[in-house]
């Protein structure tokens, strides 16, 4: 494993110059170009904050709901794009040969980017919505670590089955639409905690992206219905082994099928 | 030294009849066999190149030629064998393989040269000069796609040998440029030669591959069939290549006892020449000897006209004219007098056979290549067609 990763670290300049093809083709021809991966966020955190505030009354404010949604479509983006990132790449693929985990790599790094990007927006709304620094913030970071764990194994897995599996993609499409009803992105995770019980919960708790988006808007203190709930470090530590794992499952297989890859795209 | 050592190569596909790739289809047919069958794209190919050394591997279609060049340079792992490469490698595969259609010529250089493994500083250090080579100007900066197929070989071919590679594989792309830069990539070729590298490549271009190769490998139906002189595999491929489309069922026996000699060609003063005018008539004289009599002799007599750069002959005009030989010594003289003439120019070739009618003909021998002789150009292109020719036979 410490071999490929050398590999990898090798072919440093594709993965970049790869990632910055991803970025540039994203809104590539479009008008506002790259303003959009900045506005889609936004909008649709609008869209929400008026379901939810104005329609469900469930006053919460916009850049909370922002602060579930950035972390979150960066997890659906990088993984619904790596998982056809191989199928996609013939061309180069038929060139010659390089560690083909490149592919997925520079989808997940585009969208981190992307990412990156985007929190300057969120930063701002904190700024006009005053809210207060606190210490709790600086755990951010590393609870996005862990989420890049659970992104980094899924897209390893999805990326190598797509090739046998075509329609994974859909499926996908449906998964993650389920998924995200079910992980407390726009919603208050306190509301989970006040309607259901214990069994519900646990099997609530079992999504792995709930601990981390919880945490991210615990620790970003913007959740007004949490009170003084501490970071879930025990259900964390679960999404960084869970995450692990899948990493561990997704090399295995990726290194099992790679050389199959190029006879059946 | 050998830089690329074959050993036992195979690869292995599957044929399936069917190949599900969704999941509705893996279901529907969960029950049904898949009619799978594998098949060996190549099997048990051996052989080295040497550094300095051009190897160029022909073959018709679906021999196996682009997935050797695809095990050679690592995209794909064989099933069998053993691939050992030394240094580093260029390869040119496929017209826009490893390139990315929505991006620049100048962007892709980079994506391209970055694939083959080469720093940004390398890459920036050649930029220019891939720029140049390739001859696209303004180009460069516009999209890939709305290249043509001739700047995109362009590109390929000066990005793929820009950076000094010690093996450039290169497979049939070379077809696509146009003459003059057909003629800088044989310059190239040359220098990679002179600079001790190793060079393989897979085309159809006969002519290139008589240049510029110094080995050629034949491959049929994934097996290695000859590995020699380029002139020597071509002679063997076109062979193949007619027996297949001609069905030349003809088995030649080499006898013992026939023999076709003092092959002489007269120009129309009778003198013996080997150029002629095409405007003029000829005639040929031969000796045939037979070990004994025999009263249904046929003499087959074709001429072909030799074309391109390497042998290749295209059969023109055949005649068979029966004789019979009852003169105690097995000896005839033939002269055959061509009253109309040819009217091509070229380079063209005589064989002769002789064949004894039985209840099947039975070829005795088969002399080829007898007698080449020349007639001067008198129009710029020519193509080999059947001609009509007026004969005259006579025997003594």
């Amino acid at each position: 494993m410490f071999k490929r990763l050398k590999e990898i670290y090798a072919y440093r300049n594709l993965l970049w110059l790869l990632v910055r093809k991803e970025m540039k083709l994203k809104y590539h021809g479009s008008i506002l170009g790259f303003v959009w991966s900045v506005m889609k966020p936004l909008f649709l955190m609008m869209v929400y904050y008026f379901v939810f505030d104005k329609i469900l009354g469930r006053s919460t404010p916009p850049y909370a709901i922002l602060t579930g949604l950035l972390p979150w479509m960066m997890f659906i983006s990088s993984n619904t794009a790596s998982a056809n990132s191989i199928l996609k790449s013939f061309n180069i693929m038929n060139q010659i040969r390089f560690p083909y985990e490149i592919l997925p790599l520079s989808k997940i790094f585009s969208n981190v980017i992307n990412f990156a990007i985007s929190l300057v927006v969120l930063l701002t709304l904190y700024a006009i919505y005053k809210v207060p620094f606190q210490a709790y913030m600086l755990y951010f970071p590393i609870l996005l670590l862990i989420e890049l764990t659970l992104i980094i194994g899924l897209s390893l897995i999805l990326c190598s089955i797509t090739i046998f599996i075509r329609d994974i993609t859909i499926i996908l499409d449906v998964i993650f639409k389920a998924w995200f009803f079910l992980t407390p992105v726009i919603y208050s995770y306190s509301l989970v905690t006040d309607r259901s019980g214990p069994l519900l919960q646990k099997l609530y708790l079992l999504n792995p992206m709930t601990p981390i988006v919880v945490s991210m808007k615990f620790v970003m203190g913007v959740d007004p219905n949490f009170g003084i709930l501490p970071p879930m470090w025990g259900h964390l530590m679960y999404s960084l082994g869970l995450g692990i794992i899948l990493i561990i499952i997704g090399y295995i297989l990726f290194s099992k099928l790679r050389n199959k890859f190029i006879k059946l795209i | 030294m050998d830089k690329v050592i074959i050993t036992d190569v195979g690869v292995k596909f599957t044929k399936v009849r069917f190949k599900y790739f969704t999941l509705k289809e893996k279901m529907s047919h969960l029950f049904k066999r898949q009619t799978t069958e594998k098949f060996w794209a190549l099997r048990n190919i051996n052989f080295k190149v040497r550094e300095g050394e051009t190897l160029g591997i022909i073959g018709a279609n679906g021999a196996g030629k682009s997935t050797l060049l695809k095990v050679i340079s690592g995209i794909m792992e064989p099933d069998e064998g053993n691939v050992l490469t030394k240094g580093k490698i260029s390869t040119l595969l496929q017209l826009g393989a490893g390139f990315k259609p929505e991006l620049s010529g100048r962007e892709n250089i980079y994506i391209n040269a970055s694939l083959l493994g080469y720093s940004f500083k390398e890459i920036k250090e050649r930029e220019q000069q891939i720029i140049e080579y390739s001859e696209l100007g303004s180009f460069i900066d516009s999209m890939l796609k709305f290249y043509s197929s001739g700047m995109k070989v362009r590109l390929g071919f000066s990005v793929a040998t820009a950076f000094n590679p010690d093996i450039l594989i290169i497979d049939e792309v070379l077809a696509v440029g146009d003459e003059s830069f057909k003629e800088k990539c044989y310059k190239r070729f040359e220098s990679f030669q002179k600079a001790n590298k190793t060079v393989i490549v897979v085309s159809h271009g006969l002519a290139l591959l008589n240049d510029i190769c110094n080995k050629l490998i034949l491959l049929d139906k994934g097996k290695k069939i000859i590995e020699d002189e380029p002139n020597y595999v071509i002679g063997e491929y076109l062979f193949r290549e007619n027996l297949g489309k001609r069905r030349l069922k003809t088995i030649i026996f080499n006898s013992e006892g026939y023999d076709i000699y003092n092959f002489k060609v007269f120009n129309e003063n009778g003198e013996e020449t080997a150029e002629f005018n095409p405007t003029e008539n000829f005639s040929i004289q031969f000796d045939v000897k037979t070990p004994k009599d025999i009263e249904k002799l046929l003499l087959d007599l074709i001429i072909y006209k030799i074309h391109d750069r390497f042998d290749k002959k295209v059969k023109i005009y055949r005649e068979i004219k029966k004789v019979s030989i009852k003169n105690n010594t097995g000896k005839k003289t033939v002269k055959i007098k061509f009253k109309s003439p040819i009217s091509k120019h070229g380079e063209f070739s005589f064989s002769i056979g002789i064949l004894e009618e039985m209840k099947k003909p039975v070829y005795h021998i088969l002399k080829k290549d007898i007698k080449r002789f020349e007639i001067s150009l008198f129009k710029p292109s020519d193509k080999a067609s059947d001609i009509t020719l007026q004969t005259e036979w006579e025997f003594e």
